[in-house]
């Protein structure tokens, strides 16, 4: 018998529920320490004893509030922001999640990262000329359908070395 | 199935499936049956003379109306003082800084019972007025321990917390009312 399984029992002996064993009547007559804490429970199982309350009449007035009282819809406070954010949410990733079927995706072009001094030159007739060749629909200018050098033969790729040479 | 009757009469869960159906009668009897635990219990925790009534009868009030948030699987007594000491909380928040009142003050107030006055228990006072310097969880859990013979579990379910921490707080209350009640 421990002091805390004592005061594990002490509420429910204090209340009549139970009574003591005669080990834990012996361990109680010679603990001071669980005698203060029995004085207590004791004692606690008193507190506001004498306040009463008239039950019957109690009664009368909650029922009475409950026919004569509407019944108000719990509000949830700011439950239509959450709603907003939500819609808001939706509408986003609908928009931004998929991509408009009316641009075509093409192949990612790198950035011309070299000088084009030639093109200083030139008169304005002669850019207008460059610029009209350079933008033409990328669907005409796409490799996808071009050969790759794997495809060449010897003699073609002979041709374009040679053109790189030079 | 739960059971319909007990050794009071009907159970809790029948009176109030019963007052579900429209049964007022139902619902006095819940009153009956636990409205002098819940005025003691907030009595105990520290509710003025002039507060209990109100606090008791806004429990059952709300208890009734929103008997649908009562979960079977506690008792609909934990569940009523876990209503009881939630309006008494928002009370005390409301009037903060308030001294909360020893059992003396309910002397001049319509509650108290002449018969009791016979076998007032000084030292059930004086843990009144230590029950007051303790924090509100270590006291309520204190009450409903040792007051109402709750366990842990129905402690816990009343008091929002787990039923470790509710055993903590008993601890810790019995410690310090040792201290505070010579």
């Amino acid at each position: 018998m421990t002091c805390h399984e004592l005061s594990e029992r002490m509420p429910a002996v204090a209340r009549g529920n139970v009574a003591w064993t005669v080990d834990e009547a012996e361990h109680l007559s010679r603990c001071a320490d669980c005698r203060a804490e029995w004085a207590l429970v004791t004692a606690g199982a008193a507190v506001a004893g004498n306040v009463k309350l008239d039950a019957e009449a109690l009664a009368t007035k909650v029922l009475y509030r409950l026919r004569t009282e509407p019944v108000v819809p719990r509000r949830r406070p700011f439950r239509w922001v959450v709603g907003l954010a939500a819609a808001a949410s939706v509408v986003l990733v609908l928009s931004r999640g998929t991509p408009p079927a009316s641009l075509p995706r093409g192949p990612a072009v790198p950035p011309l990262g070299v000088d084009l001094p030639g093109l200083d030159g030139l008169g304005t007739s002669e850019l207008q000329t460059v610029l009209e060749s350079v933008e033409t629909p990328w669907t005409e200018t796409s490799t996808a359908d071009a050969p790759s050098l794997d495809d060449l033969t010897d003699q073609e790729l002979a041709r374009v070395a040679r053109g790189w040479e030079n | 199935m739960l059971p319909v009757t007990g050794l009071d009469g009907p159970t809790d869960a029948a009176l109030v499936a019963a007052w579900q159906r429209g049964s007022e009668q139902a619902a006095t009897d819940l009153v009956r049956r636990h409205a002098s635990a819940l005025t003691r219990f907030l009595a105990g925790a520290g509710a003025g003379p002039s507060e209990v009534e109100d606090l008791v009868q806004e429990a059952f009030f709300k208890a009734f109306r929103g008997i649908d948030g009562w979960r079977r699987e506690s008792s609909f007594r934990s569940w009523l003082f876990s209503i009881g000491s939630n309006l008494h909380k928002d009370t005390y928040r409301r009037a903060r800084g308030r001294v909360v009142l020893s059992i003396e003050d309910y002397d001049v107030a319509d509650l108290r019972d002449p018969a009791s006055e016979l076998v007032a228990d000084e030292t059930a006072e004086r843990i009144q007025a230590g029950l007051t310097k303790l924090p509100r969880l270590q006291r309520e859990v204190f009450l409903l321990r040792v007051q109402q013979g709750l366990d842990y579990a129905e402690i816990a379910e009343a008091l929002g917390t787990t039923v470790g921490a509710a055993r903590v707080h008993y601890h810790h209350a019995i410690r310090r009312l040792k201290e505070l009640v010579p």
